[in-house]
């Protein structure tokens, strides 16, 4: 039999137990509130944090257009698109390059009304370097009183890198297979140009009413077209050889040293008629490049020059290197006789096409620079006003 | 209404084309008056020159014009052609020249109505049989 004091205190101790654990376990809880961020489930407190921590600047304007508030990144890219402070209570349009005013309140007013508008914009940043950013501009509220409009931007810049990278390379095939289309339509007209001469020729020979004089002449039109297939042949080889020959090493080639070799290659031409060459080669004595490539650039390029002087007035040819945005720039800058390019269009750089036809010449040697700059990761342009000389430029990389 | 041809112009840049031409038109008829131009704008200040002075000539003048010229092309060509007095065009027949045979120049061709019709080199007899002929192919 148990004594009943011994109940009531064995019941004393197991509430006074019961009260203790509890007590321990709040307090126990409280500290391990204070260590999370449970807390952020309170009204309010969460979103804050969100908000500030955004990746996308987020700017709230009323319809005065006046700054409400904003979260951290807003002020960031403020400070690093504008270079200005972005600061409660102001004039949201102050922000804004003049050009981009009119628009971004346009944009804002439809807001207001609940229309959601956007568009994609291009910067430079305080450390030089272009941004993109995907802007977006949406009503707070449907409800009249409470009408405000958010600004939300987001920094686009590696998306857009990629999707402009990516376009360049898609322009960049395209034109490839231009030039492939133009190279196989270019061989199937040459190829069969001096072989259906052949043809007809054989055809005629075989004529009962010819003279000795025609049967002559004929058959020196068929010798005269078979060198030309050959020769065809042979440029389509070369060409072709060299497309497949990326085993030449890039080198340093100091240019004043390759226009040296070029005036001896071209010494008798030269001297043959009244040519001045001049050449400025301070600003970037060398280029990095496959040696043979740049000599027959310059090669082609001088004695073009050369072959489409002006007749009756003396040939001055300026050759000058200078650093440009994409790395060097040269400039062969000629007082020929020029081309008129409105006609000749980007044809002038195309296989077998000629544009002085009273001019010996072949159409292979513009073609071969150009193709030859491309090798070496370089763009060629031309301009040019005919009767007073021509300019090439290459960009090299 | 017969159609009579008497006069050839051809343009074309290869000498021996012309040459071969010339020959094949000759040994079919003495009478057709033949000229040939290395460059297009001679061809084109030919046709000036002629259509001015006999205005009211009868016969047929059949153009044989070649695409891929330097210079002027034969498409350059045409592009003035079109220019000229339709009382002009309608004694001339016109036909393209090439030894191309890339599809775009032929569809392109064929579907000008300056174009009588796209020859393909060679050329043989019959083909000049077929243009002395019998002209109205379209």
């Amino acid at each position: 039999m148990i004594p009943p004091n011994l109940i009531l205190f064995g019941l004393f101790a197991l509430v006074c137990g019961a009260v203790l654990l509890f007590l321990m376990k709040k307090r126990l809880n409280a500290r391990q509130a204070s260590t999370s961020i449970r807390h952020l489930r309170e009204p309010g407190a969460g979103q804050q944090i969100i908000f500030e921590h955004a990746r996308t600047a987020y700017v709230l304007v009323d319809t005065e257009f006046q700054v409400v508030t904003f979260n951290h990144r807003a002020a960031s890219f403020t400070k690093a698109i504008f270079g200005k402070e972005l600061i409660e209570d102001t004039y949201a349009m102050d922000y804004f390059p003049e050009e981009r005013k009119q628009p971004v309140k346009d944009m804002l007013t439809k807001a207001f009304s609940g229309i959601e508008s956007g568009y994609e914009t291009e910067y430079v940043n305080d450390e030089g370097h272009a941004m993109w950013y995907d802007v977006k501009i949406y009503s707070t509220s449907t409800s009249e009183k409470t009408a405000g409009a958010i600004i939300a931007v987001r920094d686009i810049t590696e998306k857009k890198s990629m999707e402009l990278q990516r376009e360049s390379m898609t322009a960049e095939l395209i034109q490839h297979n231009r030039n492939l289309e133009q190279f196989a339509y270019i061989v199937s007209h040459n190829l069969r140009a001096p072989l259906a001469n052949i043809i007809g020729l054989a055809e005629v020979l075989s004529m009962p009413e010819l003279s000795d004089d025609q049967t002559q002449d004929f058959i020196n039109g068929i010798t005269t077209s078979s060198r030309k297939l050959d020769e065809v042949i042979i440029d389509l080889d070369h060409i072709l050889h060299f497309r497949n020959s990326d085993y030449e090493k890039k080198v340093e080639v100091n240019l004043d040293q390759l226009l040296e070799n070029i005036q001896a290659v071209l010494r008798d031409v030269i001297n043959a008629s009244s040519i001045r060459i001049l050449s400025d080669f301070n600003e970037v004595p060398c280029v990095y490049g496959i040696k043979s490539y740049m000599h027959s650039i310059f090669y082609n390029l001088v004695s073009n020059s050369i072959k489409y002087k002006q007749e009756d007035k003396e040939l001055v040819i300026e050759i000058k290197s200078r650093k440009s945005k994409e790395g060097t720039e040269l400039t062969f800058k000629d007082n020929g006789l020029g081309i008129d390019l409105n006609r000749a269009g980007d044809k002038i750089f195309g296989l077998y096409k000629r544009f002085h036809p009273d001019i010996e010449g072949k159409g292979m040697g513009l073609f071969m620079t150009k193709t030859q700059v491309e090798k070496l990761g370089g763009r060629i342009s031309v301009e040019s006003t005919p009767g007073e000389g021509a300019t090439f430029k290459i960009q090299l990389l | 209404m017969t159609r009579t041809v008497t006069r050839f112009i051809l343009v074309d840049d290869d000498p021996i084309h012309l040459k071969l031409s010339t020959f094949q038109i000759g040994s079919l008829s003495k009478s057709i008056s033949i000229c040939s131009f290395l460059q297009a704008e001679k061809a084109l200040d030919h046709i000036r020159s002629i259509y001015d002075k006999e205005a009211n000539t009868q016969g047929i003048t059949i153009i044989m014009l070649n695409i891929n010229m330097d210079g002027l092309s034969g498409w350059d060509f045409l592009e003035v052609y079109e220019t000229f007095r339709k009382d002009w065009r309608d004694r001339i027949d016109l036909f393209f020249v090439s030894a191309s045979i890339d599809p775009n120049d032929m569809k392109k061709a064929h579907s000008n109505p300056n174009v009588k019709d796209y020859l393909i080199k060679p050329l043989n007899r019959s083909d000049f049989i077929n243009l002395i002929g019998n002209i109205s192919i379209k």
